[in-house]
């Protein structure tokens, strides 16, 4: 069939729709030559070729299309409305960014051009009405639209809308790995664009379409949300083409929706969809995965698993978000959206309540919805099985905290209940972790104490032992009435004890209390104790020590009031006094006086320090901001930058440079001269209150309200440690005169003066001193000497209890492979790449004995009585021993390898590890039969007697999983995985046996409960792989050597403990 | 102490055309070897699968959404042979198929739809049919296009016939140059015409 007029009409109209708009009808009319009717059928297609309708014009191809990728380009240089297009930003589903610039006002603009052109006069108008109501939208975390139009471009009509253009943006994805936020930082940003998400809901606004993508954050780390509401004004989402980038499109996008947005309702969909979002954001931010993650290929798949599969736990992916974190993750991320959170508003106070470590409103599910939930989701499973059968299942998938399932058998609640415990404290152990990384004493205390008894190993004995980080803790009952501690002596702290007017005195090194020394009244010395101050009777009397002149004045003589604020110089030569915004200088020699009177600066200043040579004093001024008064040319000058209210100023020792904390919870670095910016120290939690110059001025050092004492470089502020251990703020902080250790003392609560050791930047359980790789480590028998051999050729020794460098042992020519002490550990046993064993008398550090060896040093081993050394070679006929009296080298029958128990042979002497064909298998000794099915990898580890007969090995062919075995049944009975990079290189048992400890490439130290097999916590700390582990045979220290140089000691002991109980 | 985790299998799409059972990759072989009979026996199972797929996205739509149809005919696609055999000629014969059985589920739904409107089912509304609003177009009734479409096919079926494999089948143009032998610009003019005379139909004097 076919109709003449139709196919006329039809090449008519596509001549002139070839033509410019102006001349079609002109065309028309001379095209149909007076035939009226073919006229006004060409007119009508004409008129209706320009109008759009979706389901016709939606599908279209590359080349229909108004907007295509490859032509991005095209736009560059051309005119949209007021705005200049310069450059192009990015390409996304919807549309393309540019950078624009617009006439007036004169900025630059981001402006979007979208996709889908709009022909339908209706649709242009809501689209204009829509995006206008989004400018109203006004929050800093939100990139404001300026305005939207339609623009004909090649007869194509083109919307677009311009926004704030958000200077150097990128996605907060690739913002938080760019920087390396920690995850607090990570937290806080996703309560930030929670705030500012909720400014929108606020406005009736749901954005609908939030993603990384759409979340950019600036320079100064300020986010901002992008096309917010946008989705809604252009119906773009979930609008889905045949094209197959758009599918593909579609499926990266659908994580971020709820699954309400995708039953296609827009009806359903609100607020709580944004705080759905939300959550899949915090989520991939926390562990760089999605929640429910594909691959997908099809929509099916990706729909399906959006809609019934439950998300990943936070803490399975991390143990350590176990807890609050991963609670808080899951309520966002809840299928049904009013079992979510709200609105985003109540999703940032929980992320803030979990910040600031107070309890969170979100509770975990409990066992019943769980329940429920199971049974939804297999429903036919559910109704079709017996009912014990369904309750092991349900048993099997609830996890964490459900304390008890009604109606189950009593032995399984028993079970249940056990599992729940131990879910219980592992939740305690990751949650103690997480404090003691945040330096929350407290929390950590508290979680520790929360967790079940039955099931505290070593990982609990050790976080509780890194608690206190200091060296001394003096408990004081009188604390309230002791506000400052400093160092009277280089052995002595006095704390001034307002009550009785005298120094309370303790023994720095023991802490021992000693007899109070009377002062007449309110006593302080200065900074460098070169002079000492007292007031009594309205007087004061400064007391130079070196010389022991003493003056004194009263206070009325310079015009202050004698409850005025004092202090004195570091050279003990000026005292600055201030009362309500007056301050005073007095040269204590001259009694010269410089006074800063209100009528020359109104708004007072308070000094807080003054200069060896009395010109200038800093403190104060005008809203508390830190200021500097230079007395002789009667100025008075802010610091750059001083943008809060300082708490404590300081001078350097040289005074040239003036450190202070400010409320702000920065720390601050000015030139004294020019009042310049120097550096800033960001860190504190809370505002710091104390700051001080160590005596050499090379390092600042500050404490506060968030409890702990940090450790500064002096000339830019870089971070070197943070200690913590105090209960509560910290009053007050000095130096000793030597710049090794501070003694802090605590306020309100914390009854206790602490000293801290910072030598080493107080960083004491890190033993650093190699200068290359450090590879085996080794500790004595009695638990009180460690060994560390490394790629300079040397080996060092250590005192495991002092933790502070030993001998060092010199003479192997090549790097260190094996380190053994001899079972009285007088003797030190050493292998070395230059392929030689030698024999160290650990007493005086000298070599007694050498031996030319060709092996790699797995398995060498002392024979227990001493005289002999085992050297592991290959086959079961015999083995080799090393004499260490006379050198020799025997030959002995194989079963005598069972006398080693230790090493390379269990500990009950049953079995070994020998090389079989250059495979490492495993032996039964008494009858030299093999009793794995196959061989092990090379780097393994035999259980104590405690554990069974266990033994650890590395997988042959995938080294960074271990495997462990029963010899017992000869079964395998875990697989410790979670290690990554090139291999596990080293395995240790604890000597309860209850714990297998692994590390490797990945520079993470794992601890594995040896009978559930459940990774239990993560020591992180090593920069480079960890090559060695060994615990000291009390199961106090764990021990780390690693290419980062250093060993670590990972104590459960606290440093002031081991500190107290030296002789 | 623990139990052991046990692993349960999902019986996901149930109602979803497995792959593997039937013989689609056979038949769309024959197709693309010019048997046209194939054409007949592929038209069911596709039926099957764009109807279940449609139910299973939007099983709880209740009013209209921007969903294309033919993303649920280019779903079908990945489902039923991208897996096997994905070459871009199979592709474009699947989807010329596919296009008819899409058609014919839209105009199906929408007659029912519009039967209960007018009292025949009321509120018995399988929940089939309420998803398939979702893939109508946004003011325009299947029914309405179909009738169109025949009207179209009056003065040019092979229009009508392009039209159809662009809207229902979302073919590209090199696709339909592909399935229905005919030259690029054709297509292309055909195309045009096809969807002026069709706004103007559709639309009326509104435009």
């Amino acid at each position: 069939m076919s109709s003449p007029l139709h196919d006329r009409a039809g090449e008519i109209l596509l001549q002139a729709i070839s033509m410019p708009t102006d001349a079609r009808l002109r065309f028309v009319e001379s095209a149909c030559a007076g035939d009226s009717n073919l006229r006004d059928e060409v007119e009508s297609l004409l008129r209706a070729h320009s109008v759009a309708l979706p389901i016709l014009d939606a599908p279209h191809d590359a080349a229909a299309g108004p907007l295509v990728a490859e032509d991005d380009d095209r736009f560059i240089g051309a005119r949209f409305g007021a705005f200049h297009i310069l450059s192009k930003v990015a390409s996304g589903g919807m549309g393309v960014v540019y950078r624009a610039e617009q006439d007036h006002p004169r900025r630059i603009v981001a402006i979007k051009l979208l996709r889908r052109g709009l022909s339908e006069r209706s649709a242009i108008r809501r689209f204009q009405f829509e995006v206008q109501a989004l400018g109203l939208l006004q929050h800093a975390g939100i990139a404001q639209i300026f305005e939207a139009g339609v623009e004909d471009q090649d007869g194509v009509s083109i919307p677009y809308f311009a926004m704030e253009y958000v200077d150097g943006g990128r996605s907060i994805t690739d913002f938080a790995i760019e920087r390396c936020l920690s995850k607090r930082e990570r937290l806080n940003l996703v309560a930030q664009v929670c705030d500012a998400v909720h400014s929108g809901h606020q406005k009736g606004i749901i954005h609908r379409d939030l993603k990384p993508d759409n979340i950019l954050v600036d320079e100064s780390g300020q986010p901002k949300v992008i096309d917010f509401g946008v989705a809604r004004a252009t119906d773009a989402d979930l609008h889905v083409t045949t094209q197959h980038s758009e599918i593909g499109r579609l499926i990266g996008t659908l994580p971020y929706m709820s699954p309400e947005q995708l039953t296609g309702d827009p009806g359903q969909v609100d607020i709580r969809a944004d705080v759905y979002a939300l959550g899949v954001v915090l989520y991939e931010l926390l562990v760089g995965q999605l929640p429910i993650s594909g691959p997908w290929t099809t929509l099916v798949d990706a729909v399906f698993a959006i809609r019934e599969h439950p998300p990943r736990r936070l803490g399975s992916v991390d143990i350590t978000l176990r807890g609050d974190i991963e609670t808080i993750a899951a309520k966002a991320l809840e299928k049904d959206k009013s079992r979510r959170y709200q609105s985003t508003a109540e999703f940032a106070a929980d992320i803030r309540r979990f910040l600031s470590d107070e309890p969170i409103s979100a509770r975990p599910p409990t066992a019943m919805y769980q329940l429920r939930m199971f049974a939804r989701r297999n429903r036919g499973l559910v109704r079709g099985a017996v009912f014990g059968a369904a309750a092991l299942l349900i048993g099997a998938v609830i996890s964490i905290q459900q304390a008890y399932v009604a109606t189950t058998a009593r032995n399984l609640a028993q079970r249940e209940g056990v599992r729940s415990q131990y879910q219980a404290y592992l939740a305690g152990i990751a949650a103690a972790g997480a404090a003691t990384e945040n330096h929350d004493v407290p929390l950590a205390r508290r979680s520790l104490h929360r967790t079940p008894e039955v099931f505290r190993g070593w990982e609990w004995h050790y976080l509780r032992g890194r608690l206190d980080q200091s060296l001394l803790v003096i408990p004081v009952a009188t604390l309230p009435r002791v506000r400052h501690g400093q160092f009277l002596d280089f052995n002595v702290i006095g704390a001034w004890d307002t009550a009785v007017s005298a120094w309370a005195r303790w023994d720095a090194e023991t802490g021992a209390q000693l007899a109070p020394l009377p002062a007449p009244c309110l006593a302080m010395v200065n900074r460098t104790r070169s002079a000492q101050l007292i007031t009594q009777d309205n007087a004061l009397t400064v007391e130079q020590f070196e010389t022991g002149r003493r003056r004194t004045f009263r206070l009325a003589e310079v015009g202050m009031p004698s409850n005025a604020t004092i202090h004195l110089s570091d050279n003990g030569k000026w005292l600055s006094a201030n009362s309500l915004g007056s301050a005073a200088i007095i040269h204590l020699e001259t009694q010269e006086v410089f006074n800063v009177a209100l009528s020359v600066f109104p708004v007072g200043f308070a000094p807080s320090a003054v200069s060896n040579h009395g010109q200038l004093a800093v403190g104060t001024g005008l809203e508390g901001k830190p200021a500097i008064w230079d007395a002789r040319a009667g100025t008075l000058r802010a610091f750059e930058k001083a943008t809060a209210p300082g708490n404590d100023l300081v001078f350097a020792p040289n005074n040239a440079r003036v450190a202070a904390v400010l409320s702000d919870a920065t720390v601050r670095l000015w030139d004294a001269t020019s009042a310049k910016l120097l550096a800033t120290g960001h860190g504190h939690s809370n505002a710091a209150t104390v700051v001080r110059f160590s005596p050499d001025g090379s390092l600042i050092a500050t404490a506060g309200r968030d409890r702990t004492v940090r450790l500064w470089s002096a000339d830019s502020l870089d971070p070197l440690a943070v200690l913590h251990g105090h209960d509560d703020a910290i009053a007050s902080l000095e130096f000793n005169e030597s710049g090794t250790r501070i003694v802090t003392v605590g306020a309100e609560s914390d009854q206790t003066i602490r000293i801290w050791d910072i030598t080493n930047h107080g960083n004491r359980t890190v033993l650093s001193g190699h200068g290359d790789y450090v590879y085996p480590v080794a500790v004595s028998h009695d638990g009180n000497t460690i060994a560390s051999g490394a790629g300079d050729n040397e080996i060092r020794l250590w005192n495991a209890n002092q933790l502070i460098a030993g001998k060092r042992l010199i003479g192997h020519t090549g790097h260190l492979i094996k380190l053994k002490f001899s079972p009285d550990d007088s003797r030190l046993l050493s292998f070395g790449g230059d392929e030689t064993l030698r024999i160290w008398d650990v007493a005086s550090g000298v070599e007694i004995r050498r031996h030319k060896w060709l092996g790699n040093g797995t398995g060498l081993a002392w024979h227990p009585d001493g005289s002999h050394v085992y050297l592991p070679d290959s086959g079961i006929e015999s083995i080799s021993l090393w004499n260490t009296e006379t050198g020799e080298m025997e030959t002995h029958p194989f079963a005598r390898l069972a006398e080693i128990s230790h090493g390379p042979v269990s500990a009950d002497g049953e079995y070994a590890v020998v090389q079989i064909d250059s495979r490492h298998t495993v032996v039964r000794i008494r009858d030299a039969t093999p009793v794995l099915s196959g061989p092990i990898g090379h780097i393994f580890e035999f259980g104590p007697a405690a554990s069974g007969r266990r033994l650890a090995a590395i997988q042959t062919g995938s080294p960074c999983v271990v495997e462990v075995w029963d010899l017992e049944t000869h079964n395998r009975v875990g697989l410790l995985r979670g290690h990554s990079g090139r291999s596990v290189w080293d395995i240790a048992f604890s000597p309860d046996g209850s714990r297998i400890v692994t590390a490797g490439d990945d520079e993470v130290i794992r601890v594995w409960d040896a009978s559930t097999m459940d990774e239990i916590v993560q020591l992180r700390g090593h920069t480079s792989y960890v090559w060695s582990l060994v615990f000291r045979p009390d199961g106090t220290q764990l021990i780390s050597g690693s290419g980062d140089a250093t060993v670590r000691v990972w104590d459960t002991i606290s440093l002031s403990d081991r500190y107290m109980s030296l002789d | 102490m623990i139990p052991p985790f046990i692993h349960l299998r999902i019986r996901r799409e149930r109602h979803l055309v497995d792959p593997k059972a039937n013989n689609t990759i056979e038949i769309l072989a024959r197709l693309q070897d010019g048997d046209d009979s194939a054409a007949e026996q592929l038209l069911p199972v596709v039926y099957q699968e764009l109807r279940a797929l449609a139910g299973f996205l939007f099983k709880e739509q209740q009013s209209h959404h921007t969903l294309q149809p033919t993303a649920i005919v280019h779903e079908a696609y990945l489902r039923l042979i991208a897996s096997a055999d994905s070459t871009w000629t199979s592709r474009a014969h699947f989807l010329a198929v596919a296009s008819k059985a899409m058609r014919q589920i839209l105009i199906d739904h929408a007659r029912r739809r519009n039967a209960a409107k007018r009292g025949g089912q009321g509120w018995h509304r399988i929940t089939f049919d309420r998803a398939l609003d979702v893939v109508e177009s946004d003011t325009i009734d299947a029914t309405d296009l179909d009738d169109a479409l025949n009207r179209l096919a009056e003065r040019s079926e092979r229009q009508a016939r392009i039209v159809e494999l662009r809207v229902f089948g979302g073919l590209t143009v090199d696709e339909v140059v592909e399935v229905t032998g005919l030259g690029r610009t054709t297509v292309n003019g055909d195309w045009t015409i096809a969807k002026a005379w069709l706004k103007r139909e559709l639309l009326g004097n509104n435009t």
